[in-house]
């Protein structure tokens, strides 16, 4: 039923531009993978070279170990749902959910049955004989996925299928999705730009920049250890915090030195840092993985409190360091005022370090 | 309303009136005319309304001499110009929505520019062409003619039919199990068919008033408007005004169908409301 998905050197250019990058990446049976990125980094055209709906420029595409890369999207096995939804206007939902099976030639009552089915499993079976313009987004939207999931595709490919719902919908919808993979166990690829999303949804998420994939990993590995500056940066709310950091030796101690003031490292890095001293890096570190003292005591980091934010559950600080800007997370009942100078404790075991130059992470294993 | 955009209202206003009255008192004649009494047709003064309906001044025109054929003729005429045309047309029309092709702006152009070209420049030319070809004096020679000037009307608007249809349903279509021509008889056609309707009836209606090339394109074979062109200086004027009325009778009926689609295809959209 599930098919592994593998894109072996894939290249999509539409004149200059250079959609999808020489991409190699393999989707496992019964996965649900997540494609995330910025506006314009490819998404949409690697989802279509799975679906055939756009020829590649070189590589190949296969599904289930057949290689497909010649073939029309009617004959790969998969199923769509497009960020339009793209519903048939001229049929009703049962038209539209029973379209593909009647393109098949199936026997008319085992439609009938299927369309009922899969109608029920997404609640619109009340909605059957509606035109898509008596429809509301939402329902519209779980047409688009019924009339997908009524083919048994071995491939699901979904396309930014919440981001025209609006945002408590879209939560609803989105708690479905998963309910209804876990259920169905169909090879999923879903795109979206909504990193909260990609979070929540994917079992990987494949983070995309320019074409390229520069990271795929689980939610958790993506959140916690961004493999470069970029994926730190787009993902999270707030984002990563970065600070510009050099490393230092005194007394036979590696740490960090942040303007004027010392950060400590990891012990097992100490070795590695240790060849490093006198070399510019970049600290990461996430709004929760700071914890805040009202002064600025001996071994913690000065900020000056600029803005605090009570977001019910925390408290966002907008903190200034040096010439950088952080963002803490703390609890509500911390009382600080701006322009409060409070002292700040970098979580050790947290903390990420990327090259200056290239904005990889340094690795230490 | 402030009055210097009252003013312009009203202006506005006057102006429409008067443009739509220039059009339509003659029509209002021609239509009551050809169910006058053919006597009353000659009254002075006359009368606005006329004293009673009749059918006389029609069965007149119907029953003179070529009327009743050359009515036939051009009802055949305009049905194979709109085959052709939208035989033509729509899949040209297509091609110049959904695909990108070198040279596709100039194509759109070039396709208006056709127009500009005066057919009585093509006169002679043409005559001795369809002569040569054994199409001189058949009603598949006029169709064809007219068919030449019709395309880039229907061309332009089957253009903006299809691209008002989007692409993504075409591409649903296709992941669903449909071919390419699947998903276009599918899904693009049946959206696309009032709009093409509408292409259709403004193509027959092209068909239906040229009277240059049916003219000198035919002798025995006339269409009614070359027909009544040819014997309009020796007849009488109920016989005009009928034979008026039979020519505007299609267009102002498709019109009235059509004008949405024809405010579209003049880049209108906010006039639909
Ligand atoms: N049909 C096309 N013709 C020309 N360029 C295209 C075409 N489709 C996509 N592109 C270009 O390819 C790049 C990637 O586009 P793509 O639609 O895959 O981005 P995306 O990641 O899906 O973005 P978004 O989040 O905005 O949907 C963009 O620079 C886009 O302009
Ligand atoms: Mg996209």
């Amino acid at each position: 039923m599930a098919a592994e998905i593998r894109l072996e050197n894939v290249r999509k250019a539409f004149g200059k531009v250079v959609a999808v990058r020489d991409m190699d990446l393999v989707v496992e049976p019964g996965e649900f993978l997540v494609l995330l990125g910025p506006s314009g980094c490819g998404k949409t055209t690697t989802l279509r070279c799975i679906a055939g709906l756009e020829r590649v420029d070189r590589g190949r595409v296969y599904i289930g170990g057949r290689d497909v890369t010649a073939l029309p999207p009617s004959r790969r096995g998969i199923a769509m749902v497009f960020q339009s939804y793209a519903v048939f206007p001229h049929m009703t939902v049962a038209q539209n959910i029973a379209f593909g099976l009647r393109m098949r030639h199936t026997p008319k009552d085992e439609i009938k049955r299927a369309v009922k089915e899969v109608a029920e499993l997404l609640q619109i079976d009340e909605l059957l004989d509606r035109y898509p313009s008596q429809l509301s987004g939402g329902q519209r939207q779980r047409v688009a996925v019924a009339r997908a999931l009524v083919m048994r595709p071995e491939v699901l490919l979904m396309d930014e299928p919440l981001s025209n719902l609006d945002a408590l919908l879209r939560l609803q919808m989105r708690a479905e999705l998963k309910k209804l993979h876990r259920e169905v166990g169909t090879t999923t690829v879903y795109v979206t730009h909504d990193q909260i999303e990609a979070l929540s949804l994917g079992d990987r998420i494949a983070v995309m920049r320019d074409g390229e994939i520069v990271q795929l990993d689980t939610p958790h590995e993506v959140y916690d250890k961004p493999a470069i500056v970029f994926v730190g940066g787009f993902i999270g709310t707030p984002p990563m915090n970065f600070l510009r950091a050099e490393v230092r030796k005194a007394d036979g101690r590696v740490y960090l030195a942040v303007g004027d003031f010392s950060v400590e490292v990891h012990e097992e890095w100490e070795g590695k840092l240790g060849e490093m001293v006198g070399t510019p890096v970049v600290l990461g570190i996430r709004a929760e993985n700071i914890e805040v003292r009202p002064t600025p005591e001996e071994g913690t980091l000065p900020a000056q409190v600029i803005v605090a934010e009570p977001l019910g559950s925390q408290q966002l600080l907008t903190v200034q360091v040096g010439k950088d800007v952080l963002k803490v997370a703390t609890s509500p009942e911390l009382s600080v005022a701006p322009g409060q100078t409070i002292g700040l404790v970098l979580t050790k075991a947290k903390i990420r370090l990327f090259d200056e130059k290239t904005g990889e992470a340094l690795k230490f294993d | 309303m402030s009055y210097p955009r009252l003013l312009r209202r009203t202006l506005l206003y006057m102006g429409v009136t008067a443009f739509a009255l220039w059009v339509l008192i003659p029509i209002f004649f021609i239509g009551i005319s050809s169910f006058t009494p053919r006597n009353e047709i000659y009254a002075w003064p006359k009368p606005i309304i006329p004293s009673h309906f009749s059918l006389d001044t029609m069965e007149f025109f119907l029953g003179s001499y070529g009327v009743l054929n050359s009515l036939l003729n051009s009802v055949w005429v305009a049905l194979l110009t709109l085959s052709f045309t939208l035989a033509v047309g729509a899949p040209a029309g297509y091609a110049v929505a959904r695909f990108f092709f070198r040279g596709r702006e100039a194509f759109r152009l070039g396709i208006l520019i056709t127009r500009m070209f005066p057919t009585a420049l093509l006169a002679v030319p043409l005559a001795v062409t369809f002569i040569r070809w054994g199409l001189y004096d058949t009603l598949v020679g006029v169709a064809l003619i007219h068919t030449a000037m019709a395309l880039p009307f229907a061309v332009i608007i089957t253009t903006g039919i299809f691209m008002g249809v989007p692409k993504d349903l075409e591409e649903a279509a296709m992941t669903l199990g449909c071919s390419r021509f699947g998903a276009f008889a599918r899904v693009a056609l049946p959206l696309a068919l009032p709009g093409l309707a509408a292409a259709a009836m403004f193509t027959f209606v092209i068909s239906w008033n040229e009277v240059f090339a049916a003219t000198i394109l035919t002798v025995n074979n006339r269409t009614l408007p070359a027909h009544i062109l040819t014997t309009i200086q020796a007849s009488p004027l109920y016989f005009r005004f009928a034979g008026g009325f039979f020519m505007i009778l299609p267009a102002l009926f498709f019109m009235f169908l059509i004008r949405r689609y024809l405010f579209h295809m003049w880049g209108g959209a906010t006039a639909e409301r």
